[in-house]
């Protein structure tokens, strides 16, 4: 019943007339986001932040939700036509959609990806709804050594799924947690590692940090790579319409997709990404014909569309209802739910009533929009590509930089940006992918805060941090995760080193 | 090879600051003080990178950036590092647009389309942010 009036409450916040427009704006900028390749979602927050300052901080969070699960509908339009996913979690809809699309069936792909990802998105804030409401009640009785347990835990988490080897996403984590120890101590207010400029006082901001890493590493490798002219296929309206039986063998892929991906967004780690190569892995093993995954299955479209739909919802959950971020997205909404005096967390929902259930109306609302923007009005994204990409990619540079520099009216944020630039660029082309480091520069304070505190609490007993119900749950399934990624390394080598011996020892001819 | 340097330069960096966190009181009265975590997070800085820099797995191979690639790519950086050093000085137009310039020329964009594009788009977005969202942007100290 709570939850019921929570919803009505939402809506009628986000009915007024500015918030429908925020909605609006939020999601056809996020369908412009993903199907612009290389700019991302996170890019595409970090640039549009500096923009909601003036904005009521309802209105803010709805806009820039919106970004967010806006790219996930737009990204699967150039995976499907131009086998280019314009952002990480369409690359596996590009496999049979494209196929699909070169069999003259590019109408019936983008439909059912974009029929999947209202189902899924709908089905998700459904999820985030039920889940979300239940574990800030949970969380309340969560201390500092459940918050330090969760964040830890996520950030190994983060390393296991990262795209990067472990190692190095462990190296991402440390330099991730070194930046964020800079700046005044917030126990003892002792400054620490400011090397003598006053500005550094105050810490790194997170936002030039991810519009460097992501905003402007994009634009110098696109300098470096240079642009393509894109060539499109042409979508009219009437070749949307999917036949009867693509529709039917796509019902429950979308269901399963929907389910899977909004378990796997609560999980620390890219959710988007993870959900819809899942949801593909899936549907292939339950498929009467698998031969057809690849060659253009509708199945393979549906479900992954679906899936990172809803992972989108599952990761903003631990966000709103623990005050943790496990994702960059979810980093940067995090960041401006702070920038604009807003404390997410378990007492979220009661304290701010009309961010959290006016945001949920507004998902409802906005993915009823995105269907409208990604359906009949799917062209007019598919035009967006034939703009000059250099073009876009200067002015992206300019909203970085004029961004950067009025968060804080400080030419600071800009170095940093600039510096963060470079230093993504160079990720690049070591094949890093820069989202733990995020993670661990968003997780630091909490973690280094709960720690002390918890130390604080034990006298400096650090089996404490065990012996509470929850950390100590936290921590036995970490220690599980090892325990069983161990083994299954063991085996994996060992599986190689027979095969190896075998070969060695078959007698050449 | 190129994973083991970076490996080796993030243990080198985490020495460094473990000098800097050595330096920061560890305990106090109320409990663990200022440098406590950043002891552990050097520690972690070293151990990882080290882990890293002895790591013997197979990496992706970095495609290899051509001379005329690799100008462009430090012309861009070393505009938007210049854009940092004149924004306090000339303004945000004049050094917006000057970026703009910078980069839409890296792109091999036309002087036709750059100038003109160069100018509006610093005009309109000096526009956006001060005038219609009142967010100050800096006028320039060399400026009358």
């Amino acid at each position: 019943m709570e939850i019921i009036d929570g919803l009505m409450h939402g809506f009628s916040v986000a009915l007024t007339p500015g918030n429908i427009l925020a909605c609006f704006i939020g999601v056809a900028l996020g369908s412009l986001v993903g199907v612009l390749p290389g700019i991302g979602p996170n890019a595409g927050m970090a640039l549009l932040i500096p923009l909601t300052f003036s904005m009521p901080p309802a209105s803010a969070i709805i806009m820039l939700a919106g970004i967010y699960y806006g790219s996930m509908y737009g990204g699967s339009t150039t995976a499907i036509l131009l086998n280019v996913p314009g952002e990480a979690g369409s690359v596996m809809t590009a496999i049979d959609g494209f196929q699909m699309a070169k069999k003259g069936r590019p109408g019936p792909a983008l439909a059912i990806s974009a029929i999947g990802s209202f189902v899924a998105g709908t089905l998700g804030i459904m999820g985030l709804m039920l889940v979300g409401s239940w574990l800030a009640e949970f969380a309340l009785r969560f201390g500092p050594p459940e918050y330090f347990a969760l964040s830890i835990a996520g950030l190994i988490f983060l390393c296991g799924l990262s795209s990067n080897s472990f190692k190095v996403a462990m190296v991402m984590v440390a330099i991730g947690l070194a930046i964020s120890t800079v700046g005044i101590d917030p126990v003892t207010g002792t400054q620490r590692f400011t090397l003598g400029f006053t500005g550094l006082a105050q810490g790194l901001d997170m936002v030039p940090v991810i519009m460097g890493l992501y905003g402007i590493a994009e634009v110098l490798a696109m300098t470096e790579e240079g642009v393509q002219k894109a060539r499109i296929t042409k979508v009219r309206l009437r070749d949307l319409m999917p036949s009867w039986v693509e529709a039917k063998m796509s019902a429950l892929p979308i269901l399963r997709g929907s389910v899977l991906g909004f378990l796997i967004g609560l999980i620390p780690g890219p959710a988007t990404v993870m959900s819809s190569f899942l949801s593909y892995r899936v549907e292939k093993k339950l498929s009467r014909t698998p031969e057809r995954f690849g060659h253009g299955a509708i199945e393979g479209v549906a479900g992954p569309e679906s899936a990172n739909n809803s992972a989108t919802a599952g990761s903003m959950v631990p966000m709103f209802s623990l005050g943790i971020a496990f994702s960059p997205a979810t980093a940067m909404l995090l960041a401006a739910l702070v920038i604009h005096g807003v404390q997410p967390g378990p007492m979220f929902m009661i304290s701010s009533p009309d961010i959290f259930w006016g945001v949920i109306a507004s998902m409802y609302l906005g993915n009823l929009m995105l269907l409208i923007l990604n359906l009949p009005l799917v062209h007019i994204f598919v035009s967006i590509l034939k703009l000059p990409q250099h073009v876009l990619a200067a002015l992206v540079v300019l909203f970085c930089l004029v961004g950067a520099y009025t968060l804080n009216n400080s030419l600071l944020d800009v170095w940093v940006m600039v510096v963060m630039g470079g230093v993504g660029y160079a990720f690049r082309k070591l094949h890093i992918d820069p989202a733990p480091l995020v993670i661990a520069l968003v997780l630091g304070p909490l973690i280094e805060k709960a720690l002390r505190q918890s130390l604080f609490m034990a006298n400096g007993d650090w089996t404490y941090l065990a012996m509470r119900p929850v950390s100590g749950a936290v921590v036995l399934a970490v220690v599980t995760l090892f325990a069983v990624n161990a083994l299954i390394g063991m085996r994996r080598r060992a599986k190689l080193a027979k095969f190896i011996r075998g070969k060695s020892q078959q007698p050449t001819s | 090879m190129a994973i083991r340097i970076f490996g080796w330069s993030v243990a080198a960096l985490g020495a460094v600051y473990l000098a800097l966190a050595l330096q920061l009181p560890f305990r106090t009265l109320n409990g663990p003080g200022a440098g406590f975590f950043p002891l552990m997070v050097a520690g972690g800085l070293i151990l990882t990178g080290a882990a890293c820099g002895l790591s013997s797995a197979v990496t992706q191979a970095i495609q290899p950036v051509s001379r005329d690639a690799a100008r462009k790519v430090i012309v861009v950086f070393a505009s938007l590092a210049g854009f940092c050093f004149l924004l306090p000085r000339i303004g945000y137009i004049a050094s917006g647009a000057l970026v703009m310039i910078m980069v839409l020329r890296q792109f091999e964009a036309s002087w036709r389309l750059t100038l003109p594009l160069a100018v509006a788009s610093a005009v309109v977005t000096y526009g956006i942010f001060v005038k219609l969202l009142g967010l100050p942007l800096p006028y320039g100290s060399w400026l009358p």
